[in-house]
């Protein structure tokens, strides 16, 4: 079975794509419809519909972003590809920044400070003389070459500090070292 | 370099400014970003794909011959293929044409004209001008302001048969490939394989190709221009001459080994690439991904942009907006209709459903083919 995995924005789809990379996750580009992550969140949109179309076989459904609390709709035609118990949810609470707080070791800073993950980032987060700017290039500069393995660290870590609901995955159980689902 | 906008004037059976635009005119949505549309500068966007469609004989080959002109000329600066230009309209074709180049918007119009020597065939470029302006972000919705634009001086040097276009983009390029629904381009089979030898000498990629349009087949080798090896997936092979390649392999396949090596090319480089009746020969699936391989960023890394015509509606439900959907008419003079301009309805709405429900008016005649089964029945 394919998997086909919705991101919520660019930044997951870079994340995403820098596992995949460096070959830290439990499924590999050729699992994927269309061999890459898709930055939507939505089944609505056209092509990715006609992906689907062009697999035309049952596919599992990870939907990567933070609270996702959108309801997700199946489109009719997609009725024999799409099925409501194969679609999961990968979670990072609030907000992705929060792997890069986990990083920095500024956990505790913080949830002291009562600033969105975002916000804290841009304030406290400098790498390679760039402050963070919410970018994706940012994103491959960080935890690109062998500061993958912060990334890997960074999410295992995450999902001992945060506890979510029990249909809201983390990302650390699509990692190769943790594919418990 | 993209082009933005075309308006042409007494080309071929067009009606008067008759116009293509590149540059989106509806809201742009973060889903349009991702798959319908290129951002070339900093907010600044051209579609990925435009579609043009329309009933039998209504300009649809027309309006992509004009981009064809057109792309001709940006990419020589000549008009190379002048047969039929002027064959049943002899008033002088006037262009405007509005591109990006390198941070720059231009305007360049210019007149086209047969050659007075009657035993010369080319066509020469009269009253050229090039406006120019510096492109800013806060001006993406004036872009079209031609009050903003400023003259050029152009080089009045060249031969009368060269635009002065290559004052600004410099060198001979292929900008734009233009694919005809004739099958005669798609048998020269070595012009095929030399393109590849011209991209990295991928020669993987033939293979990945033949296999989507003939599973027997395992790869064919080029050993000169008239010498192919094929290479069955029964491990069996075949020497064959090029006439002899065409007769063996299905039209599908010719057409798949000819049209995909241009979508290579053109998603490798950045050109923009014309098919005309891009459904003829294959299957529904294989016209999907390949309009779908132009709206992946992760494929069409140079944001070329693919424009096509069809008769195939359907295809239109793979586009998620309106306004890069052409519709062509012909009733004296061969218009062209914006979707999203002319007609009030939701992007979301199924296109191929609301032009079957002839909300374009695009019905073929019923008269028409109850007259033909008519005579039939005689």
């Amino acid at each position: 079975m394919k998997y086909l995995i919705l991101c919520e924005g660019k930044n997951e789809v870079c994340i995403i794509n820098l596992l995949l990379k460096y070959n830290k996750l439990k499924f590999k580009i050729d699992d994927l419809i269309a061999l890459k992550p898709f930055n939507a969140r939505q089944l609505s949109n056209p092509t990715i519909k006609s992906e689907l179309r062009v697999y035309n076989r049952p596919v599992e459904i990870m939907r990567i972003g933070d609270t996702q609390r959108d309801k997700f709709s199946i489109p009719r035609e997609l009725n024999n590809i799409v099925f409501k118990n194969k679609i999961y949810k990968y979670c990072t609470l609030p907000e992705l920044e929060i792997l890069l707080i986990i990083n920095e070791g500024l956990y505790k800073q913080y949830l002291n400070s009562k600033e969105s993950p975002k916000t804290f980032a841009k304030r406290n987060i400098i790498y390679n003389k760039r402050r963070y700017d919410q970018s994706s290039e940012f994103l491959k500069i960080y935890y690109g070459g062998k500061r993958i393995n912060m990334l890997v660290q960074n999410l295992i870590e995450y999902k001992h500090l945060k506890k979510h609901k029990k249909d809201e995955f983390y990302l650390a159980d699509l990692l190769r070292i943790n594919n418990k689902k | 370099m993209k082009i933005l906008k075309v308006v042409a004037n007494n080309f071929k059976l067009c009606d008067k400014d008759f116009t293509i635009s590149f540059v989106p005119l509806a809201n742009k949505t973060a889903d349009d970003k991702e798959f319908e549309l290129h951002e070339i500068d900093d907010n600044l966007f051209v579609y990925t794909t435009l579609g043009i469609v329309g009933k039998n004989a209504s300009g649809k080959t027309t309006a992509i011959d004009l981009l064809a002109l057109v792309y001709d000329i940006f990419s020589f600066f000549k008009v190379k293929n002048t047969i039929n230009l002027f064959f049943m309209w002899d008033k002088i074709i006037n262009l405007d044409i509005t591109f990006y180049h390198e941070g720059n918007l231009y305007r360049y119009t210019t007149d086209l004209c047969p050659d007075e020597s009657p035993l010369n065939s080319t066509i020469n470029f009269k009253n050229e001008k090039i406006y120019c302006r510096t492109y800013h972000k806060t001006m993406s919705k004036q872009i079209f302001d031609y009050s903003k634009y400023n003259e050029m001086d152009i080089n009045t040097n060249l031969p009368d048969d060269t635009s002065c276009l290559y004052d600004i983009l410099k060198k001979i390029n292929i900008r734009g490939l233009y694919s005809s629904s004739d099958d005669i381009t798609y048998r020269f089979y070595s012009e095929s394989f030399n393109v590849y030898k011209m991209i990295d000498n991928n020669h993987k990629i033939v293979e990945t190709i033949l296999k989507m349009f003939d599973e027997h087949l395992e790869n064919i080798e080029m050993i000169n221009d008239d010498k192919f090896v094929v290479y069955y997936t029964n491990k069996s092979k075949v020497l064959v001459s090029s006439k002899e390649l065409y007769n063996m392999l299905s039209s599908g396949t010719s057409k798949g080994i000819g049209l995909f090596t241009y979508v290579v090319y053109s998603l490798k480089n950045g050109t923009d690439l014309l098919i005309d009746e891009i459904e003829n020969h294959f299957h529904k699936t294989l016209v999907e991904n390949l309009i779908n391989l132009y709206k992946d960023k992760s494929v069409n890394k140079k944001n070329a942009t693919l424009i096509f015509t069809t008769h195939y509606c359907e295809l239109l439900d793979l586009f998620n907006r309106n306004d890069n959907i052409y519709i062509t008419k012909y009733d004296k003079k061969i218009q062209l209709e914006n979707v999203y301009k002319n007609y009030n309805f939701r992007a979301e709405l199924s296109k191929s459903k609301k032009f079957y429900s002839n909300a374009f008016n695009t019905d073929v005649n019923y008269e028409s083919l109850m007259n033909f089964k008519k005579e039939l029945m005689k």
